[in-house]
């Protein structure tokens, strides 16, 4: 199991390659091998131009991107991403889902936490809610349940759910 | 690329060149092993707020891996990046005083206690950079050792100079740091790396019981460990030092004498031809040169004579010799009778003695400003040598009971 936080602390000093290989390495992985996973899972995340850049040059995007490598570089069975696009524009956030979604039969399985309900309708098998102490859980069909089409639907579902918990 | 990333990165191997380079511009020959090294331990000023300075950097740098997922401790986590920069440090101080001395058990103490206080400088620097602002820990591992060094120097209360690990000064060629007091220190030093090391470990540790255990179990570890190595400093003065002990290595001279130098000094004996062509010249006259010379012995008592011996001036080795000798002449309590009487007439005519005994071989002579002496006490030599012979004979005799 590896673990995304929400905010990926930039290793001052480190370049990208070094910090994910450094991230792997403290969660267990050899020396050598997560050098050997940091230059292959930079570049999947598409960051293969930036592998020698400083880390805090890096833009918001980017640093999801290597945390997101970092994540990965330890072949986890499940990831645990903390809200992975919270803070990023709508085209970050459109790139960050389909990078998501390309990188998806890599790990057995993903849990997401956000706060972006949007993502939730499109993208994902199973739906928890945490409300008030509460859970729900259920498929998105569910959770979109009986709110008619319209604008903000995934948002109007969202208070129908934690209305009835 | 992993260690070329660390040591492209640590701020404390990239110090340290500065450190060597410094160290090179004012390393000169110790007066032995022991004191070489102890004058050494003076260069903590130096590399105290540079490896202290250079954690702190190292932590603030890296402050974000307590929010990273790990499986390894932080201590495995920076360690490698920490023992090359201590590494680099420890070394360098070695090296600085294999350049003064040779390779000793005699340095090892001082030595190693210099190296732990270096440790404990890096961990507080360590922690102060995980627990403080950087604007707030920088300054302080900077100004800190260097306060407290300074300060411990200037009180007159020898005591915390002696547990800074500072022992400038010290020690002349028969002497050596006391070994209980170098005991004491290292508990101490020793003690401040065990605590930071329990408090860097605590800083993963979120459970408040755990922290407030092992703040109240490291500030009384530090509060008895300070009061040991204070009271093991008690009993010394500015200079922490007891009479060395390590075997001599003596030869015998076709002269007769014995000669016995330091390991360090062992040169002389290969080069004593000149000297001891001048001790024969001493014996041919009559004077009563000692059988024995003892570059360690430290009191005059039947042949034993403590002799100087100066590496650096193998030219004045005949004068330091006669020096050597003078020195029996030296009655600080007053002259004595064969009996043991106290007589109240002069008390040194050792400049005398060494420049009489210098000039009858000829060898060139150094001023041994310490030797002078009250005119009143200058008595003449008298030319006639065999009434010459007889008053040096006497004097040297002297102080003798």
């Amino acid at each position: 199991m590896s673990y995304m936080p929400q905010v990926i602390p930039a290793l001052r000093g480190l370049t990208v390659e070094e910090q994910v290989a450094y991230c792997a390495w403290l969660q267990g992985v050899s020396s050598s091998e997560s050098r050997r996973r940091a230059r292959l899972w930079v570049k999947r995340v598409g960051l293969g131009d930036a592998a020698r850049q400083k880390m805090r040059t890096l833009s918001g995007g980017q640093l999801r991107r290597v945390g997101l490598a970092s994540a990965l570089a330890t072949s986890p069975q499940v990831a645990i991403l903390d809200e992975p696009t919270a803070g990023l524009d709508p085209t970050q956030q459109m790139r960050f889902r389909d990078m998501i979604k390309s990188l998806e039969s890599e790990v057995g399985s993903w849990l997401i936490a956000t706060h972006d309900v949007n993502e939730i309708v499109d993208d994902f098998d199973q739906v928890l809610v945490l409300a008030s102490g509460r859970v729900w859980s259920g498929s998105p069909s569910d959770y979109l349940g009986s709110v008619p089409e319209g604008p903000m639907r995934a948002h109007r579902a969202f208070i129908e759910v934690t209305r009835g918990m | 690329m992993r260690y070329l990333e660390i040591l492209r990165n640590s701020p404390s191997v990239w110090l340290t060149p500065l450190v060597v380079l410094f160290a090179l511009v004012v390393a000169e020959p110790g007066p032995s092993p022991s004191g070489a090294a102890a004058a050494m331990t003076s260069f903590l000023i130096l590399l105290c707020p540079l490896v202290a300075l250079g954690a702190a950097v190292e932590s603030w740098r890296f402050r974000g891996i307590l929010h990273l997922p790990r499986k390894r401790g932080i201590l495995t986590a920076l360690l490698p990046r920490w023992v090359v920069g201590i590494g680099a440090c420890v070394a360098s101080l070695v090296l600085l005083v294999l350049l003064r001395a040779p390779i000793s058990v005699e340095w090892t103490g001082p030595v190693v206690v210099s190296c732990l206080a270096i440790v404990a400088w890096c961990l507080i620097g360590a922690l102060s950079g995980f627990l403080l602002p950087a604007v707030v820990a920088w300054p302080l591992c900077i100004m800190g050792p260097l306060v407290l060094f300074t300060r411990a120097a200037a009180i007159p209360d020898n005591r915390w100079r002696h547990l800074t690990a500072v022992w400038f000064g010290c020690c002349s060629s028969n002497e050596v740091i006391a070994p209980s007091l170098l005991t004491a220190v290292a508990v101490f030093w020793g003690t401040i790396c065990l605590v930071a090391i329990a408090s860097l470990i605590v800083l993963d540790c979120r459970r408040r019981t755990v922290q407030v255990l092992v703040g109240a179990s490291a500030a009384a570890a530090i509060w008895a460990s300070t009061t040991y190595a204070l009271s093991a400093a008690a009993p010394f003065g500015y200079a922490p030092t007891v009479a060395r002990s390590s075997p001599r290595v003596c030869a015998q001279q076709p002269s007769g004498v014995r000669v016995c130098v330091w390991p360090e000094d062992a040169a002389i004996l290969r080069d004593f031809t000149a000297t001891d062509r001048a001790v024969r010249s001493w014996h041919s006259l009559g004077v009563k040169v000692p059988e024995v010379f003892d570059e360690g012995a430290l009191e005059v008592s039947g042949t034993i004579t403590p002799v100087q011996f100066d590496t650096r001036y193998p030219e004045y080795a005949v004068s330091s010799l006669a020096t050597g000798i003078a020195k029996r002449s030296d009655c600080q309590g007053g002259v004595r009778t064969p009996e043991g009487e106290l007589l109240p007439d002069g008390v040194d005519h050792s400049q005398q003695i060494k420049d009489w005994l210098v000039a009858q071989v000829g060898a060139p002579t150094i001023d041994s400003s310490g030797l002078g002496q009250a005119p009143g006490n200058q008595r003449e030599i008298p030319s006639d040598p065999s009434q010459a012979v007889a008053l040096i004979n006497e004097w040297l005799t002297a102080c003798r009971p």
